[in-house]
C-alpha cells in the first residue's frame, strides 16, 4: 500500500460569510425580535395587571409606602382637599387617595400603588391658587382611579421577565425591583390624557368652573421652558406638550364648561405650612 | 453513508479492513466538523422537558443534523483528495460552549480497488 | 451605563481587527507548514504497512490551546439565540486541529518518521470565560510514529 498526503482544499470545514455582515443580520434580527417581544409582553402585562383587585394592590403598596396619618397642617389640608377630589371623582369604595407631602425643592408629583400620591414642595410652591392644586391632585387621583400605577408595574414586570427568560438570568434582583422604581412609573400618553379628562371633570364639579385649574398647566409649561436642557424629574413621567393643551381646550369646549371664574385662593398660611415640620 | 451529486458513492466505514477489497493508496486524514447552537425555542422546550423527563427530541434532532453535516464535510474532503472510501471513521462530540456542541468525524481517506 | 457601552464597543472593534489579523496570520503559517510536512503521512488506520520494512514505534503528540477574540464570542452569543451554524467557532476548531496535527507531524519528522498510524484527537474546552461564552479550546492529536529501522542508526 502506498501512502500519500495530498493537499486538502480550504473552506470545507469553515464558512466564508463575512463576519460583519453576519453580525449585522443577527443584530438586526435580534433587535426586531426584542422590540416585538417587548411590545407583546407589555400588552399582556398591562392586561393582566388591570385585573388585579384593588385590595391586593393595597396590600402590595403597604410594603413600599408606610401609611402615615396626616398630622401637620399641610398634610391635613392636602388630605382634606384630596378627600374632596375623591368624592367628586366618585372613587369606588375601598379606594382612597392618601396624600404624602415631601418637603423637598424638586418640582415633582406622582401617583403610585395603593392610592398613594406624593406631592413635592418645589411644585406646590409654584401653584398660584387652590384650583390649580386641586387640578394637580385630581390628575393624580385619576391615575389611581384608572389603575394606571399597577398597569405600569405589570408592563415593566412582564418585559423584565421576558428578558430574563430569553437572555438567561443576569442576576436581576427581584422582578419588581428591576421593573422600574415605583417613583419613576411612566404612564403612556393615552393614560395622561384620560387622567387629564377625569381630573378636569372632578375639578369642574367641585368649583363649578375651571378658572385657575388650567394655571397648573401654565405653571408646568413655564417650568419646562425654564429648564429646556435638564427637565426636572416631573417631566420624565409627565411630558407637557402642545397636544395636551389643545386636547384640554377641546374638552372644555365640548362640554360647555367655563374656563373662567373666581379662583379660590390657597389658605393664607399655606407657604408657612409647607416649611413648617 | 453520504451520497453527493456529481461524486461516486463514497464508502464510509469504521472498519479497518473492508472484506474483499484491498487498499491501494492511503491519502491521509480527512475530517468534517460542525458546530451548531440550539436556538431559544429548543432551549425553552428542553427546560420544560427537564421537569418531566424523557427524550429531548429537539436536541436529538439538532445533534443528528450536526452529524449529517459533519459527515457531508468529511465526504467533501475525501472527494477533494481523490479518495473513494474513508476508513477507520471515529466520531467525537465535545461541548465547546454552553449551548453549543461540536461534532467532528475523522478517518483515513483511501482508494480501494 | 454609557461607560460600559463604550468599553464594549472598543473591545468589539479591537477584537475584530486584531483578531482577524492574527487569525489570517495563523492560517498562513498553517498552510505553509502543511506544505513543509507534506512527506509525513498521518492516518487513522491501525494496519501496519506491508512493505516488509522494519519499523520501531514511538508515540507522538501535538497539542495546542487556541482562543477566540471578543468579536467572535459576541457573535456566537447571538447565534445561540437563533440557532444554526456558529461560524465563528468553526474556524477556531479548524485552526486548533490542524495546528495540533502539524505539531504532531513535526515531532514525527524530528524522529525521521514518514508515517503516523492510529491518529486520534482529544478536544477539551479549557477556559469557559464568564459563564456562557466559549473561552479556549485545547486539542490534542496523538498517534504512533513508524520509524524505519534503517534510519535508527546511531539514534
Amino acid at each position: 500500500m502506498e501512502y500519500e498526503n495530498p493537499e486538502i482544499p480550504e473552506g470545507i470545514n469553515t464558512t466564508s460569510t463575512h463576519p460583519l455582515k453576519n453580525l449585522a443580520v443577527l443584530l438586526g434580527g435580534l433587535l426586531v425580535l426584542l422590540a416585538l417581544g417587548a411590545w407583546l409582553l407589555g400588552m399582556t402585562g398591562a392586561y393582566l395587571a388591570a385585573k388585579i383587585p384593588y385590595s391586593q394592590e393595597l396590600r402590595l403598596a403597604e410594603k413600599y409606602a408606610e401609611p402615615v396619618a396626616a398630622s401637620t397642617p399641610i398634610e391635613r389640608y392636602l388630605q382634606q382637599l384630596a378627600d374632596q377630589v375623591g368624592r367628586s371623582m366618585e372613587l369606588p369604595s375601598g379606594m382612597k387617595i392618601t396624600v404624602h407631602y415631601v418637603d423637598e425643592g424638586t418640582d415633582n408629583a406622582f401617583a403610585t400603588l395603593g392610592g398613594n400620591v406624593f406631592l413635592y414642595r418645589g411644585l406646590l410652591e409654584k401653584l398660584p391658587n387652590e384650583n390649580a392644586l386641586a387640578m394637580l391632585i385630581a390628575h393624580e387621583a385619576a391615575h389611581v382611579l384608572h389603575r394606571d400605577p399597577i398597569v405600569s408595574v405589570g408592563q415593566n414586570a412582564a418585559i423584565s421577565m421576558g428578558l430574563m427568560v430569553v437572555l438567561g438570568d443576569t442576576g436581576a434582583s427581584g422582578i419588581l425591583g428591576s421593573a422600574g422604581l415605583l417613583t419613576q412609573l411612566q404612564f403612556s400618553r393615552s393614560m395622561e390624557n384620560k387622567a387629564d379628562e377625569a381630573g378636569l371633570l372632578a375639578v369642574q364639579r367641585i368649583y363649578g368652573h375651571l378658572g385657575g385649574a388650567l394655571d397648573l398647566y401654565r405653571v408646568l409649561e413655564s417650568i419646562s421652558d425654564a429648564n429646556p436642557v435638564n427637565p426636572p424629574a416631573f417631566f420624565s413621567t409627565h411630558p407637557v406638550s402642545e397636544a395636551r393643551f389643545s386636547h384640554l381646550s377641546e374638552l372644555i369646549a365640548e362640554n360647555g364648561w367655563s374656563a373662567n371664574g373666581d379662583v379660590q385662593a390657597l389658605p393664607e398660611s399655606f407657604s408657612v405650612w409647607m416649611t413648617d415640620r | 453513508m453520504a451520497e453527493r451529486p456529481g461524486s461516486e458513492f463514497m464508502l464510509i466505514s469504521n472498519l479497518e479492513v473492508i472484506p474483499d477489497r484491498r487498499v491501494v493508496k492511503h491519502l491521509g486524514l480527512v475530517q468534517g466538523s460542525s458546530v451548531r447552537a440550539k436556538h431559544v425555542g429548543r432551549d425553552i422546550m428542553a427546560s420544560i422537558k427537564n421537569l418531566f423527563g424523557g427524550e429531548l427530541v429537539g436536541y436529538t434532532e439538532l445533534l443528528s443534523e450536526s452529524r449529517e453535516e459533519a459527515m457531508e464535510r468529511l465526504t467533501a474532503q475525501a472527494t477533494a483528495v481523490g479518495a473513494n472510501a474513508v476508513l477507520n471513521v471515529r466520531f467525537s462530540t465535545s461541548s465547546v460552549a454552553q449551548g453549543a456542541a461540536e461534532i467532528y468525524v475523522y478517518g483515513t481517506a483511501v482508494i480501494l480497488e | 451605563m454609557i461607560f460600559q457601552i463604550i468599553i464594549f464597543l472598543v473591545l468589539m472593534v479591537a477584537g475584530y481587527l486584531i483578531g482577524s489579523y492574527l487569525e489570517r496570520r495563523h492560517y498562513r503559517s498553517i498552510i505553509q507548514r502543511e506544505a513543509q510536512y507534506r512527506n509525513v503521512v498521518a492516518v487513522a488506520s491501525r494496519q501496519l504497512p506491508d512493505d516488509g520494512a522494519e519499523y520501531t514505534q514511538r508515540l507522538v503528540t501535538g497539542n495546542v490551546t487556541v482562543s477566540v477574540d471578543y468579536f467572535k464570542r459576541f457573535l456566537a452569543t447571538l447565534h445561540n439565540i437563533f440557532g444554526g451554524r456558529i461560524t465563528s467557532y468553526e474556524s477556531l476548531l479548524d485552526r486548533a486541529r490542524r495546528e495540533a496535527i502539524l505539531r504532531m507531524k513535526a515531532e514525527a519528522a524530528a524522529l525521521k518518521s514518514p508515517l503516523v498510524l492510529n491518529v486520534k484527537y482529544e478536544t477539551a474546552s479549557v477556559y469557559k470565560g464568564s459563564g456562557n461564552g466559549i473561552g479556549s479550546v485545547e486539542v490534542l492529536a496523538y498517534g504512533t510514529a513508524m520509524i524505519p529501522k534503517a534510519s535508527n542508526h546511531g539514534v
